[in-house]
């Protein structure tokens, strides 16, 4: 469960993603898939709960789990006045990894996502498309075991999230464990192995796409989507409530 | 106009809440933090109150005083708090303000000149100070009205031109956007910070006039000889009514211009970011991996250099001793008592660093906890990036000690690396003692600094007891004692 402050945000929201496995978060607007992922990522706390990640608890000790974590927030909030070459330098030294090894990493991303002519000006200058995806290689440069998205999708040139989504399924099959957030329903019915559907707070549907076309009797993710959050009825009024105001 | 103001303190004041790890994981305390700081009439008038009971005090001892000459004399050191309360609010909040990306929202709207309204929430962040100095005025005018009002006018007077100093900080280092990284910003920001000391020389030029009138009018000669006109000394004239009302209006006409200058520049800086172009483009990029202390005080440093606001914060320490050092030099020998005594002072004034210290990390702080960084190391990177410029200064002392008393001057070393060192951790340790392994940014109250200020002045004051008896090495002792004692803390 978590509460900001009075208001309860989450509450009995309980899932497992397997090694292996891409877990794609569904969601409307503010039903509470940033704030799960923050809390699996130990950068905030639950109110009351248990987390756990590879077996560490992520409340009681996050300095380990983040380390064995690559989490990319919603928005890339970096330091605007450092070079991505500094910035990347800086997680390296922070999470230790080695000189060799992290140019080589940073080296390959950095081709991959073509942003080498970006890599000696500040981030805080850069547009928001490319501050994501330095937000992005900062968070994998350490190889971690498991990765957590927050629609991360955004922003990105269609050749970009291309190869982010090849990754990802790589990463998959080399048994990691894959979380993310997305409003991109098509991704998320081509990826992902399991979908869980969180609406104001409380996970209401999770499984195979298969397992959810069931629940809902519909075909694609979309309308799934909009049938277990119940805003299918209203949309023909809604639409013709906002034509009249135009 | 209002609205505007009004929204500009509420947006900051609620992020620099929102900042706060200790109110993070404490909902009633959180609540009460919020309510105050987001209602402006409450919370101005709350430190207004604050400082009144302060000011109460200290106006009282005006009371019995009944020489006209040291009544003068106290408003001179007087108003110098709200002059300072002046320049350290404008530059550092000022600069956080736009750091921070509050006037981003209004940059879409139809405003002319909106940096008018950033110097009006400024103004009205400090206006809380006068608390420390209206009692003063009103005491004095109680026995001589004229004099009274007119030191208030002063003490306004003084808060101006500190606003203006501060504004001045901004303009040159504070609002620049640079595209790229390059050896060359340096060497630029050392430019500003000559130019900026150059702006006092305006004060010092004020000097050569007064010497100037001195030798050539009859009747004001005597006056003008007998007060230095330049600020804050220019505030020991209320006894003479006309002639500081005179040169109020002197000040003001002199400040208004370069006022209404400086609100020009800033809003085209905030309008349009200057992006200036490093270098030529760099074709390969530098990848290093340090230790993590390293790290982060190479980051610290990188950003204090680019983010000149922050520079003017992070000097801070060095526009206060810097006055000091140049006294002791001017009578032309430097004893080894006094280096050290400028040493402690250094040491004491350790902690104005700390805004911009903590401030580097304001906007990335969420992109710090997903990192698996320990508090501790946090702390102790941000001591360290604290200690440089009192350790840059010290240095320099020492060098002018040696060249001053020779090899003998060697015993200064370890008060130039302790002193800076045991501030910067006496301050770190009381804002980050919180339980939580979360790193954020501290809210720094107003009050919290005089507490520390005092807790530190008490340390500094109990190291230089030996000094008293011009036993050096028993002073070093005491802070080596003290040093190891801090480390004993900083390991939990
Ligand atoms: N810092 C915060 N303080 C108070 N409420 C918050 C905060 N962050 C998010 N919320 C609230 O929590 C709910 C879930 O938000 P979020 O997790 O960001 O949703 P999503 O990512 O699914 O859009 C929303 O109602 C939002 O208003
Ligand atoms: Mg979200």
């Amino acid at each position: 469960m978590k509460k900001y402050f009075e208001k309860i945000v989450l509450d009995g929201i309980s899932f497992k993603v397997e090694n292996g496995e891409i877990y794609g978060f569904l969601g409307p607007n503010g039903s509470g898939k940033s704030t799960t992922l923050k809390i699996l990522a130990g950068v905030l706390k639950p109110t009351s709960g248990r987390v756990e990640v590879e077996g560490i608890y992520v409340v009681s000790n996050p300095v380990e789990v983040k380390k064995i974590i690559g989490y990319v927030p919603e928005t890339p909030t970096l330091y605007e006045s450092l070079t991505p070459a500094e910035l990347f330098s800086f997680i390296g030294g922070i999470r230790g990894i080695d000189e060799k090894i992290l140019k080589e990493r940073v080296n390959r991303f950095v081709e991959a996502f073509e942003i080498g002519k970006y890599m000696n000006q500040f981030i805080g200058t850069l547009s928001f498309g490319t501050k994501q995806k330095i937000s992005l290689i900062a968070s994998f440069l350490h190889d971690p075991r498991v990765i957590i998205m927050d629609e991360s999708m955004n922003g990105l040139d269609p050749k970009s999230a291309r190869i982010l989504r090849e990754l990802l399924i790589r990463f998959r099959d080399e048994g990691k464990s894959i979380i993310f957030s997305t409003h991109v329903l098509p991704l998320a019915e081509m990826i992902c192995d399991r979908i869980g559907l969180i609406y104001e707070g409380k996970l209401i549907a999770e499984g195979t796409m298969d397992e959810l076309r069931e629940k809902a009797q519909e075909e694609n993710l979309e309308d799934i989507f909009l049938k277990l959050t119940k805003s299918k009825d209203d949309m023909a009024n809604i639409i013709q409530a906002l034509q009249e105001v135009l | 106009m209002m609205n505007i103001v009004q929204y500009i303190y509420r947006e900051v004041h609620y992020r620099i809440v929102q900042k706060n790890p200790m109110l993070k994981n404490n909902p009633a305390r959180y609540n009460h933090a919020l309510k105050i700081a987001l209602s402006m009439k409450k919370a101005l008038s709350y430190q207004f109150l604050s400082y009144l009971l302060f000011g109460f005090f200290s106006g009282m001892g005006v009371f019995v005083i009944s020489s006209l000459d040291v009544i003068s004399t106290y408003v001179v050191f007087l108003s110098i708090i709200p002059f300072i309360f002046a320049v350290f609010i404008t530059s550092v909040q000022g600069s956080n303000v736009v750091y921070m990306g509050v006037f981003e929202p209004l940059k879409s709207l139809p405003l002319k000149l909106g940096s008018k309204y950033l110097s009006f929430y400024l103004l009205l962040e400090i206006l809380p100070s006068l608390g420390i100095v209206l009692p003063t005025s009103i005491v004095i005018a109680i026995k001589y009205p004229l004099p009274g009002i007119i030191s208030f006018f002063w003490f306004l007077a003084g808060i101006f031109l500190g606003h203006i100093i501060g504004l001045l900080i901004l303009v040159l280092f504070g609002l620049k956007i640079r595209q790229r990284a390059g050896k060359s910003e340096l060497l630029v920001n050392i430019v500003r910070a000559i130019l900026f000391f150059l702006f006092f020389g305006i004060f010092y030029a004020f000097v050569y006039m007064q010497n100037y009138i001195m030798e050539h009018s009859g009747e004001w000669a005597g006056l003008i000889g007998r007060y230095s006109i330049i600020f804050p000394f220019s505030s020991g004239t209320i006894f003479h009514p006309l002639f500081s009302t005179i040169l109020l209006i002197l000040y003001l006409a002199l400040l208004a211009p370069i006022y209404y200058l400086m609100i020009h520049r800033i809003w085209e800086g905030i309008m349009e970011p200057r992006v200036v172009f490093g270098e030529k483009e760099i074709k390969g990029y530098k990848i290093k991996s340090k230790p993590t202390i390293f790290t982060l005080i190479g980051k610290d440093m990188k950003i204090l250099i680019r983010r000149t606001a922050l520079l003017a914060g992070f000097l801070i320490t060095l526009y206060i001793v810097f006055p000091q050092i140049f006294m002791v030099l001017s009578t032309g020998n430097f004893p080894i008592l006094n280096a050290v005594i400028i040493l402690i002072m250094i040491g004491a004034f350790s902690a104005g660093g700390i805004d911009a210290i903590l401030k580097i990390d304001i906007n990335a702080i969420e992109f710090l906890r997903t990192l698996p960084l320990r508090k501790r190391d946090f702390v102790i990177g941000k001591i360290i990036s604290m200690s440089v410029v009192p350790w840059g200064i010290g240095m320099a002392i020492l060098i002018i000690a040696l060249y001053y008393n020779g090899l003998y001057a060697l015993i200064l070393i370890p008060h130039v690396f302790l002193l800076p060192f045991i501030a910067s951790s006496v301050v770190m340790l009381y804002y980050f003692h919180y339980k939580e392994e979360d790193i954020g940014i501290p809210d720094l109250k107003k009050t919290d600094l005089v507490v520390l200020f005092l807790i530190l002045m008490l340390i500094m004051g109990i190291i230089s007891i030996p000094l008293i008896f011009h036993l050096v090495w028993v002073s070093e002792v005491v802070a080596f004692a003290i040093f190891l004692l801090l480390l004993i803390f900083l390991r939990r």
